[in-house]
């Protein structure tokens, strides 16, 4: 800025370092308290520093399952978390991908209301009609199923309105210039249109990945059977486990387990999903 | 190589707009045509209407005599260079070029040879396998003429291709391009709103106006004889000097010869006047020092705006001096009230002496 | 608009036709059942249904609970905005003070975007358990005595805050990138006038930023509106005696824990016309964007 007192940049690092702490020690004491015993969460106030039970509870969680949350593995949890997350992210990218090119590409009769009716379910997010969606899956059998979970998130006014954006900016004699080269719109789309889009594909995989992942009432109320149970929702059954305690040390370490996978993808990709997050939204 | 004819071409757009109408054009085997025009004269559509990447509304395009109207762009075997190139940016120049053979499903060793070929007349041999980012405007536009070019099609259209390049890059491509002709020896229809280059790249010019043609003819047909007022002003810079025929300076001008029936304007171009005993009298207004030659505003008796003279650059004169001029020997053109030259192809109006 | 585009009278249906088809089925049919179910009473087995017309409507508005619902709702919806914006903006004007170093800090403040709200209700849900959380503890030490359990003002700050934490990140990003599209002759020029930094900032930067502070606006009220069911249902579970009980919550424990679909039908289209109002301005606003 205009001027460089040593003073007001003194505050400025104190300000952003307690955000930065604001936002951290949550996590760190969800770290911390996921490596320790039972008891040492038993009784205030727990430490602030790691124990040594770290490996243990790791592997309990991964693979031998608790009782409290109905014997699953975190390992498969998150294995299902993982294929319902790829599962919704290709998904979506797919269609809204060919929706938004034959929207942008082609004229025909309807064009505009079919266009108005994809947006228009940016309107109803799930958990404002999520009785009657239950009852359109019961009557489909969709229940208990990996379709089941993926299918009926995939439909996004979101993908299919930033990749026709993103086509209407590719100028028009760059397919004028490939129908002279002979390209039909298959090719056209395959040669030319997906490889342009392939910066925009990834930033927008980081966001439904994110976004399929963090799934949280859907998987509840479309899963019974404890092989389907995804991490993010299973951890809810541990947390309100009823009248037992909550096995904190066990809760905090799949907490870790379930928030690694998103955090990871967002700071490995930060600059791409920086740039689709804010161009996409804006 | 193909000839390619227009008949009655017309394009109407919906909500009615007219953008071309009768349209009728005989292109030679190998000919350079250049169309020229102000911008939405219909120049560009008739061009996009050539190539297929607009519906025909009426009207015929044959290309090498076969009528294409219903074929798809891919299908007429014709190649295009555009003003922002077109370069498909995710290939390498060599990808660029081969895409459309490839999509012809042409040998490979074919499309080698091509290459290798277009490659070596545009000089465009180190950059091959770089991306369309890496290169200059100039190098891009090369490489765009080269995926012309590796196409052998029967015909090359360029729509506007040097309008997005400075002024000394537009000279040298302009010269490159010509070169291009000579060698290829193949139908070129090259689109421009730059007289200059129409001047300078045609073997003939066509003229539009409002949708319409408005003169045919060689570059110099179309200077010297201007078929209308409109392209007397359009063509030459500066344009043609145009006064009424009635006005005291006009006749001076003309120094009593008759002028044709009907004349309502007469028009003589800057270089075409010098300085004289008997003529025109008037007043130097700016002088415009050009180098080899300037520009000199006359400002003359009876005539409000001032007529240009473009005189020798060691002519020696200065702003308010008294001067006469008279135009050279056949040079005056005369127009009727509607804008349409008198005697367009016979002995030009006479300047009596 | 493409001025070129291709012919073919069957492609484009083939290629709209899968969004097309999940659109119709899942998002359009149970929209339009919701709206159907609202004006019927169904007995929990579906057996027998009764046309009531805008009775389980009138019931809503007159059961005290389901009004408290919309007061919570509010209350949350408010504070979550109000919070995660106010900081994300202070972190956001800081970091564009520091220039080189604000990347750094960046990669520290975005990832909880990533975090699911459920988690983080339930990591903030543990940082203030009254017998053992870490922050409860501090705050009995400070002489505060915390119990989520039993305080229902307590229970809805508490998610308010984890709401809040989460979607710092967010807000922050759309800030930052505001404020680095600010030109900087344009604060040198207010300089040059005398400006101090205070006041360079409410009068030049805040009305430069104020499209991105409409947008967030917007964008942090339907998070707390409907994003946070998660949140909620992890932790609280709407408790203590309904005290952070919002509307989506209601709408699924009337429909799956009560059994009462008539009146969780027409809690969705209540809410369905909360969010179509909600995109509507929203969507002024962009086409507005669009004009600039």
């Amino acid at each position: 800025m205009v001027e460089n007192r040593p003073v007001s940049t003194f505050l400025t690092h104190a300000v952003l370092i307690a955000g930065v702490v604001f936002l951290c020690f949550p996590v760190w004491m969800a770290l911390v308290a996921s490596t320790h015993g039972p008891e040492a969460l038993s009784k205030a106030p727990i430490p602030l520093w790691f124990g040594d039970q770290g490996f243990q509870n790791y592997r309990d969680l991964l693979t031998g399952g608790l009782p409290e949350a109905g014997g699953v593995p975190v390992g498969l949890m998150m294995l299902n978390s993982l294929i319902m997350a790829l599962g919704i992210t290709i998904g979506k990218i797919a269609i809204s991908l060919i929706a938004a090119y034959a929207i942008v590409y082609f004229r025909f009769p309807f064009r505009m209301g079919f266009f108005w009716m994809i947006f228009i379910t940016l309107m109803l997010p799930v958990e404002v009609r999520i009785l009657p969606t239950f009852d359109v899956i019961t009557r489909l059998d969709m229940l208990n199923s990996y379709h089941g979970l993926i299918v009926p998130l995939i439909a996004s006014a979101t993908a299919t309105f930033l990749f026709r954006q993103f086509f209407l900016t590719i100028p028009d004699e760059l397919v004028e210039a490939a129908r002279i080269d002979g390209a039909g719109p298959m090719k056209f789309f395959r040669d030319i249109l997906l490889p342009l889009s392939r910066t925009n594909i990834a930033a927008l995989f980081i966001i439904l990945f994110i976004y399929g992942w963090n799934q949280y009432l859907w998987p509840l109320i479309v899963t019974t059977e404890e092989r389907l149970y995804t991490v993010v929702m299973g951890i809810q059954r541990m947390a309100n486990s009823g009248e037992q305690l909550p096995v904190w040390h066990y809760i905090m370490g799949t907490a870790i387990l379930a928030l690694i996978p998103p955090v990871l993808v967002v700071l490995a990709m930060q600059k791409l999903f920086v740039k689709g997050l804010v161009e996409s939204e804006k | 190589m193909a000839t390619v004819d227009l008949k009655g071409l017309g394009k109407t757009y919906q909500g009615g707009v007219r953008a071309v109408e009768g349209v009728d054009l005989t292109i030679a085997d190998g000919e350079f045509i250049v169309l020229v025009g102000p911008s939405g004269c219909g120049k560009s559509t008739i061009l996009r209407m050539i190539a297929g990447l607009e519906a025909v509304s009426e009207g015929e395009v044959r290309i090498g005599g076969t009528a294409v109207n219903r074929l798809e762009p891919g299908e007429r075997d014709i190649a295009m260079v555009f003003q922002n190139y077109a370069l498909y940016p995710h290939m390498s120049v060599r990808a660029n070029m081969s895409y459309g053979l490839k999509n012809q499903k042409t040998p490979k060793d074919e499309i080698a040879r091509r290459i290798a070929e277009a490659a070596r007349i545009l000089q465009l041999g180190d950059y091959l396998d770089r991306k369309p980012r890496q290169l200059s405007g100039g190098q891009r536009q090369r490489v765009a003429m080269g995926r012309a070019i590796v196409r052998d099609p029967k015909a090359f259209l360029f729509d506007e291709p040097l309008s997005n390049l400075d002024a000394k890059l537009r000279a040298e491509l302009r010269a490159e391009i010509k070169a291009l002709h000579r060698r290829l020896r193949s139908t070129f229809i090259y689109v421009t709103h730059d007289q200059v280059e129409a001047m300078s790249l045609a073997d003939r010019i066509v003229l539009m106006n409002r949708g319409r043609i408005e003169q045919i003819g060689t570059p110099m047909e179309l200077y010297d004889r201007p078929a209308s007022r409109f392209v007397a002003e359009f063509i030459g810079t500066p344009p043609m000097n145009l006064l009424p025929a009635e006005s005291p300076a006009a006749r001076a001008l003309a120094q009593g010869a008759r002028l044709p029936q009907g004349a309502a304007w007469l028009g003589v171009r800057p270089e075409a006047l010098t300085l004289a005993r008997a003529g025109l009298r008037g007043q130097v207004g700016l002088i415009e020092a050009l180098g080899a030659d300037m520009l000199v505003h006359l400002v003359a008796e009876g005539h409000d705006a001032p007529l240009i003279l473009r005189l020798h650059g060691t002519a020696r004169l200065a702003e308010g001096q008294e001067i006469t001029v008279a135009p050279e020997e056949g040079t005056l053109r005369a127009f009727d009230g509607a804008g349409q030259a008198l005697h367009p192809t016979a002995e030009p109006v006479a300047a009596g002496g | 608009m493409k001025r070129v585009v291709f012919r073919s009278k069957w492609l484009p249906y083939v290629l709209l036709a899968p969004q097309i088809a999940i659109t119709l089925i899942f998002f359009f049919w149970p929209a339009l059942r919701a709206i159907e179910s609202s004006f019927f009473i169904e007995d929990a087995f579906g057996f027998a249904r009764e046309f009531v017309a805008f009775e389980n409507y009138a019931r809503l508005f007159n059961d005290a609970g389901y009004l408290k619902s919309f007061r919570t709702t509010l209350v949350f919806g408010l504070g979550v905005t109000a919070l995660a914006m106010s900081i994300a903006l202070v972190l956001a004007v800081a970091a564009n003070r520091v220039l080189q170093a604000a990347l750094t800090y960046r990669t520290f403040i975005i990832w909880p975007y990533a975090v699911a709200p459920a988690l983080a209700g339930v990591i903030w849900f543990f940082l203030m358990n009254p017998t053992l959380g870490i922050v409860a503890y501090w705050l009995d030490l400070a002489g505060y005595e915390w119990n989520h359990y039993q305080n229902g003002d307590q229970a809805l700050l508490m998610v308010t805050i984890a709401a809040a934490w989460k979607q710092i990140s967010y807000n922050f990003l759309f800030f930052l990138a505001g404020l680095q599209s600010i030109p900087k002759s344009m604060l040198e020029a207010a300089a040059i006038d005398r400006a101090g930094p205070w006041r360079r900032f409410w009068t030049i930067t805040f009305p430069l930023l104020s499209p991105t502070t409409f947008f967030l606006l917007v964008i942090n009220l339907v998070y707390a509106f409907f994003d946070t069911f998660s949140l909620i249902h992890a932790t609280t579970q709407g408790g203590p005696a309904d005290a952070t009980s919002i509307l989506v919550l209601r709408v699924y424990q009337t429909g799956f824990v009560g059994q009462d679909y008539g009146s969780s039908a027409a809690q969705s289209v209540i809410l369905m016309g909360l969010v179509i109002a909600l995109t509507v301005v929203q969507f002024r606003y962009v086409e507005r964007r669009v004009n600039y």
